[in-house]
């Protein structure tokens, strides 16, 4: 624990170290006010009712009803970085001890007794000893007799801080009386004792701070590059597609035509299967009957012309009609003839129908096969 | 340094980063605005060139498959088919002229006629429909007299188109 001893005129003692501090206020009943009338007492409140404006923050605190101004801050701590928590003397006793002495170094002491007024109300009465090492516990060794002589169930304290050879020294001399002499740091403030005065350290704080603003700093810097190479590569690829639509208007024949599927729609054969399959396929049936004179697929680009389309057939399907003109065979009966165009037809299945039609130079059969249309 | 001094200076750098922090993001911003608005230039692009490869690669095709009716002559019109070296007859009846999708097309019936054996002849119409040049309407195979095996007479009739392609074309 680092120790800081002050009161309202300056440091008497400090031990140096490093870290969060506890100082110990000395107060003087010359500065002391009790405040009656502030409701909603805070360090603002305070400070307007007690001591100059130019003071630094009061040391203060709410004991029931009543708001107790103690002193006010020295400047010069309150400018120090690291934590500072201020108490009375007697806020790191138990309650029910009667004196205390502090011993604070080579040279300071810090003693406290407590008085019970008539109407039962505690008051500590606190003062600093300024001595060298013998005075010191000669110092206190003649008071603690003299609390001893006054009652036999006083309860003193005697701490020490920073100063083994004192102590023990001090433990010799007050082994008589059976008063133990302990560590200072072993004080503690009753949790329900409130500082008079508290400011932390924000140096950690504030490292956090810059630290995660400087992160993010970083990222939005590193977030505008990855934009600006991104936006670089937009611009290139922007550029490159322009110059392709150059290239492929500059390409473009017949630029005037503005829709050439419709031409070429026009245009579009109106049969997917080859020509020959279809005029063997027919010519194949029409060999069937006799020889062949000639074979004719005719007008199937014209719409409505002899293409049709069936009634349950595949949407995709047609039917075109192809006249195969055979040599009359006198011997072939139409029965016969009829069985041969049965068998065509299950043999065939993309024949659809076979129809006879007799002519001057033979006969002419229309064959309707099943196409795939465009 | 002082309590309230140490406080400041880290205000003054926090907030100074802060500051720059708020700035770069402005650029950010504006940057990213940049990006999307390069973004849709971008996307418009590729379907207008998409768009464009279509209309360029439907062009191309009605380019092969018309004549120029600019320098029509029959003989055009043969090399055109690739036919300039063959022994066939071949006749063009008539021309006339339609309007599809605001252009004038050229259209051309003709027919072509030729003795050949009977697998050759099935062999010339799927040729000639395999070109794309040309639509056939009308095949007819003939047998001849006694005695030319199967040798057969093949007539076709068919249409070719023609734009007017300029003397470029």
């Amino acid at each position: 624990m680092n120790i800081l001893f002050f009161s309202a005129p300056g440091i008497y003692y400090e031990d140096g170290g490093k870290g969060d501090v506890t100082a110990i206020y000395l107060p003087s009943k010359v500065r002391e006010q009790r405040f009656t009338d502030l409701q909603n007492p805070n360090e603002q409140t305070v400070k307007l009712r007690y001591g100059d404006v130019h003071d630094p923050a009061p040391l203060w605190r709410s004991v029931g009803p009543y708001v107790y101004a103690y002193g006010s801050m020295l400047p010069e701590i309150v400018e120090r970085r690291n934590a500072h928590k201020v108490y009375l003397p007697q806020d790191f006793v138990k309650p029910g001890t009667s004196a205390f002495y502090y011993v604070l170094g080579n040279r300071w002491v810090v003693h406290g007794v407590k008085t019970i007024s008539e109407d039962g109300q505690e008051t500590w009465g606190c003062s600093r000893i300024d001595g060298d090492d013998m005075g010191i516990i000669r110092g206190i060794v003649s008071s603690v007799s003299e609390h001893m002589l006054a009652g036999s169930d006083e309860s003193i304290v005697v701490a020490v801080h920073a100063n083994d050879a004192i102590k023990e020294d001090l433990q010799k001399a007050l082994d008589p009386f059976g008063v133990e002499v302990i560590h200072f740091d072993k004080l503690k403030p009753a949790r329900a004792v409130k500082p008079l005065y508290i400011h932390r350290d924000y140096g950690l704080l504030m490292l956090s701070l810059t630290i995660i603003s400087f992160l993010t700093l970083i990222m939005t810097l590193v977030y505008l590059a990855l934009g600006y190479f991104n936006l670089e590569g937009l611009k290139d690829d922007v550029a490159k597609k322009s110059d392709e639509i150059r290239i492929m208007k500059k390409s473009i024949k017949l630029g005037h035509i503005k829709d050439p599927d419709k031409i070429l729609e026009f245009m579009q054969p109106p049969l997917k299967q080859l020509p020959s399959s279809v005029l063997h396929g027919a010519a194949e049936v029409g060999a069937l009957f006799g020889e062949i004179n000639n074979i004719s697929l005719g007008e199937i680009g014209k719409r409505g012309g002899k293409k049709s389309r069936r009634r349950g057939a595949r949407k995709k399907n047609l039917t075109v009609n192809v006249n195969v003109n055979v040599q009359e065979q006198q011997e072939t009966l139409l029965v016969n003839q009829e069985h041969i165009a049965s068998a065509a037809l299950e043999t065939r299945p993309w024949v659809r129908s076979i129809r006879r039609n007799p002519g001057k130079s033979g006969t002419n059969l229309m064959v309707e096969l099943q196409v795939l249309e465009k | 340094m002082t309590r309230s001094g140490s406080k400041k200076l880290y205000m003054a750098v926090i907030m100074l980063l802060l500051a720059t922090a708020y700035y770069v993001h402005g650029r950010n911003k504006e940057r990213q605005m940049e990006i999307d608005g390069y973004t849709r230039q971008y996307e418009r692009l590729g379907l207008e060139l998409k768009s464009g490869n279509k209309l360029s690669s439907a062009l191309a095709d009605l380019d092969s498959f018309t004549i120029n009716e600019y320098k029509v002559t029959h003989l055009d019109i043969l090399r055109y088919l690739s036919l300039e070296e063959s022994n066939m007859e071949f006749n063009v009846k008539g021309k006339e002229s339609r309007k599809v999708a605001g252009a004038e097309v050229f259209v051309r019936r003709f027919t072509l006629y030729g003795v050949m054996p009977y697998s050759e002849a099935l062999d010339q119409v799927d040729w000639l429909y395999n070109t794309k040049k040309v639509v056939i309407n009308h095949v007819k195979l003939a047998q001849m007299a006694e005695g030319y095996g199967d040798l057969v007479k093949m007539t076709i009739e068919g249409t070719l188109y023609g734009l007017d392609k300029g003397a470029k074309g």
